[in-house]
């Protein structure tokens, strides 16, 4: 390969890997800062229920890590998400481009997207609202912005499926040859 | 047919049935976007409220327009990822097309996560709207790191196809 066409791609591989540092620390941070954002509401629970050695104190607590979790949820599946994306990222950087490891976290980094889209959008203000005894009926939080995200992490994820399609013809051509 | 040529027809078929999703999706998207915005700046324009009469007419459909901003760029990012799915249709799978497409979807889609956070906030206030107040939540910056790296896969596959066309042309 000549040396005109290597160094672009070097340089791409170079920038792959940094952006693989980059995407494991995003999802540490984001782990970090939505446990810092879910304990507050989660201790808040014992400020008007007493913790006592009956079904009431075991409710309470219950509650308690309920709405911890229903908090962090969203965030900690955007976090894997990126993960996920961080081992494309990895892959590229290696020089591993069309294989179907890659292929496969590109499918499924759009897929937790989605479904932390789901969540911030519908699953956890109708959770909450449920936990916290405050409505039965179903919530939603969405935002024109939210529809054009949702659209935009579907086509991805079709995006990776195919892409794995096509890595896994390239893997049984190689194996051929 | 060999199980190569099944395997190849399968994922084909899979972009084309995302083409046809995605031309039912997209006019759907716009419309989602697109009417409440219209609907917004004919309120504001002939039934202003108190703050559009405030800010006059064309600041206050300017400022609608800049809260529609970030919905219209990640719209435009899905649009952009169709000739990604057009390819892959026609059977190709290294493309330069699709992983142009890619990079300038995740471009879109960044671009959309700065207007939403900095670039219209800021201008609503200067056009004497909403004051603008530096609201950052934890699940924006990580989806603005997933468009990052969107963007970053289409560059990496770019050169890669880059490289593998060079590589074919120096071998022919």
């Amino acid at each position: 390969m000549t040396e005109a066409a290597l160094a672009p791609l070097q340089r791409a591989q170079q920038l792959a890997g940094g952006a693989a540092t980059v995407a494991v620390v995003a999802a540490v941070l984001i782990a970090l800062g939505a446990v810092a954002q879910g304990v507050s509401p989660a201790l808040n629970v014992f400020a008007t229920r007493e913790v006592t050695p009956d079904l009431a104190g075991v409710a309470a607590v219950i509650n308690a890590i309920g709405i911890f979790w229903i908090i962090v949820l969203p965030s900690f599946l955007l976090g894997g998400a990126l993960l996920d994306l961080s081992k494309v990222l990895d892959e590229y950087g290696k020089g591993q481009f069309f294989t179907l490891r890659a292929s496969t976290h590109v499918r499924k980094a759009a897929e937790g997207a989605l479904w932390a889209l789901g969540f911030k959008i519908v699953g956890s203000p109708t959770l909450l609202s449920w936990v916290t005894h405050e409505g039965r009926g179903f919530i939603w939080h969405m935002e024109p912005f939210d529809l054009g995200l949702i659209a935009f992490a579907a086509f991805v994820a079709v995006l990776g499926r195919v892409l794995e399609a096509a890595a896994r013809i390239k893997e049984e051509n190689d194996e051929i040859v | 047919m060999s199980n190569v040529e099944i395997r190849i027809q399968k994922a084909r078929a899979q972009a084309g049935q995302m083409r046809v999703l995605g031309a039912v999706l997209i006019p759907m998207l716009s419309a989602a976007i697109g009417l409440p915005l219209i609907g917004e700046i004919y309120l504001v324009s002939f039934e202003p409220a108190p703050w559009a009469a405030e800010v006059g007419v064309l600041s206050a459909i300017l400022i609608k327009l800049l809260s529609y901003a970030p919905a219209i760029a990640a719209a435009v990012a899905v649009v952009m990822l169709q000739p990604v799915l057009v390819e892959y249709h026609e059977g190709r799978f290294v493309s330069d097309k699709a992983s142009t497409a890619f990079q300038l979807a995740g471009i879109s889609a960044l671009a959309a996560f700065f207007l939403k956070l900095l670039i219209a906030p800021i201008a609503i206030a200067l056009l004497g709207g909403a004051s603008f107040s530096w609201r950052v939540e934890m699940l924006d910056i990580a989806l603005m790191v997933f468009a990052a790296s969107v963007m970053m896969i289409g560059g990496v596959l770019d050169a890669a196809v880059a490289s593998l066309k060079a590589e074919n042309d120096q071998i022919v």
